[in-house]
């Protein structure tokens, strides 16, 4: 019992940090009410799942809701974003929505194939790589990287439409570790095929990250396509069209992180961001293409009539 | 602040109507009944609620209560919240309204499931 206390207690300091997102104002008012209501929370959550998904629930609960209120701050009155509904509907077109996604992938892949030959190069030239060590083979046939990335993103995608998830926990979760998964084991086999090379290669190239990096920017990565999501599902369809924008942040951000990698090997190849920004917009385009039509026409009719009553 | 326009209701605030119409409740009851209860199908975190509560308080939908129901069994801290006639107003409206849509559905031939 006395395990459990310390548990929530240490959950309530960390909810206490997070609402320091919240204006000061808003911070004053409620803060001590919603710390409240949390605690309550935690207290019903009984099993580690159950903790786990609260949590989930609640840091998105607090960014999204504290975006909001600093926009609403900054700028008077704004559409809110923060639509507690999940969806209920499977999007349509599912078996389209996976072809273009890995056709998008498979073109992003195509593109950095160039870059991929100038980063063997170097390696080649600065460690004690040969030619035909596994690491170079992986590198030099990136299409497993897109393969197992496309696949494992766009299988979980599918699963998740199909089985039309009325739980946005659930959702978000499986979504988080689809793209997490497939991440790990894109940015990861490599390291994980020849774990003897992959010791010489640490020691003698200062190139590459650590593997506490790489998961590091996996974690983020996964993160931020979960919350992405997650957001759209919140959003219901009304405000589909900022999905996409998030995706391409969060694509962009993590090749950012991939892009980091690269400078640190002294190599003048900024324009690696343009091909990874253009697989962003490419997936966002296929999301904004396959939406349902009932999302389409409503954009075309205009902002849905409020009907507007005087209270006696 | 009652008799104030109402527009269109969020989903949050509909809920949040519904759980007060069954009587004066505190902010984690509220998101409790609207949790457990089937035909409501979302849940509410506490950012969420204490936001749409005072928008709602600020519109006059509903009030904040200075006193508790049960003093002897519950947190001083907590605060209880009543709905308004113009929020029972508003409520009523806006399932009119969903009721309407309902039947719109259902007279377009979609197969509209009923709930007890």
């Amino acid at each position: 019992m006395g395990g459990n206390e310390d548990r929530i207690s240490r959950s309530l300091k960390i909810y206490q940090c997070l609402l320091r997102l919240f204006p000061a104002d808003f911070r004053d008012a409620y803060v001590g009410l919603m710390r409240q209501a949390f605690c309550d929370q935690l207290r019903d959550a009984v099993s580690t799942s159950d903790r786990f998904m609260l949590w989930l629930r609640t840091i998105l609960d607090i960014f999204a809701n504290a975006l909001e209120e600093h926009m609403q701050k900054k700028w008077g009155q704004v559409r809110s974003f923060v639509q507690p509904s999940p969806l209920d509907r499977p999007l349509r077109w599912l078996v389209l929505f996976c072809l273009l996604t890995l056709a998008a992938f498979y073109l992003y892949r195509k593109m950095v194939m160039t870059i991929s030959i100038d980063l063997v190069d170097l390696l080649l030239e600065r460690t004690a790589l040969e030619m035909g060590s596994p690491i170079l083979r992986i590198l030099r046939h990136g299409y497993l990287h897109s393969v197992v990335f496309s696949l494992l993103l766009a299988g979980f995608q599918a699963f998740l439409f199909k089985n039309t998830a009325i739980s946005s926990g659930r959702w978000f979760l499986a979504s988080f570790l689809g793209w997490l998964a497939g991440l790990i084991a894109a940015t990861q086999i490599w390291a994980l095929v020849g774990p003897s090379l992959t010791g010489i290669l640490w020691q003698t190239s200062p190139a590459l990250l650590a593997r506490a990096d790489i998961i590091l920017e996996t974690l983020v990565f996964g993160l931020l396509i979960g919350v992405a999501q997650l957001w759209a599902v919140w959003k219901r369809l009304r405000l589909y069209g900022l999905w996409p924008l998030v995706m391409v942040a969060s694509i962009s951000l993590h090749q950012l992180a991939l892009y980091n990698l690269y400078a640190r090997s002294e190599m003048l190849i900024q324009l690696i961001f343009i091909p990874y920004l253009i697989s962003g917009l490419l997936t966002g385009l296929a999301l904004v293409l396959l939406l349902p039509s009932e999302v389409t026409s409503e954009r075309e009719a205009g902002p849905a009539p409020t009907s507007t009553r005087k209270i006696p | 602040m009652t008799g104030g326009m109402i527009t269109s209701l969020t989903n949050a605030e509909f809920h949040i109507l519904l759980a007060l119409s069954r009587g004066d409740k505190h902010g984690y009851a509220i998101m409790k009944w609207v949790e457990e209860n089937p035909g409501a199908a979302i849940r509410l975190g506490p950012a969420t609620l204490y936001r749409t509560i005072r928008t709602m308080l600020g519109k006059g939908w509903i009030e904040e209560l200075d006193e508790r129901p049960d003093p002897q069994i519950d947190d001083e801290r907590r605060r209880y919240y009543r709905i308004t006639g113009a929020g029972r107003v508003g409520a009523a409206e806006e399932a009119e309204r969903l009721a309407k849509l309902v039947s719109l559905a259902r007279d377009s031939g979609f197969k509209v499931l009923r709930y007890s």
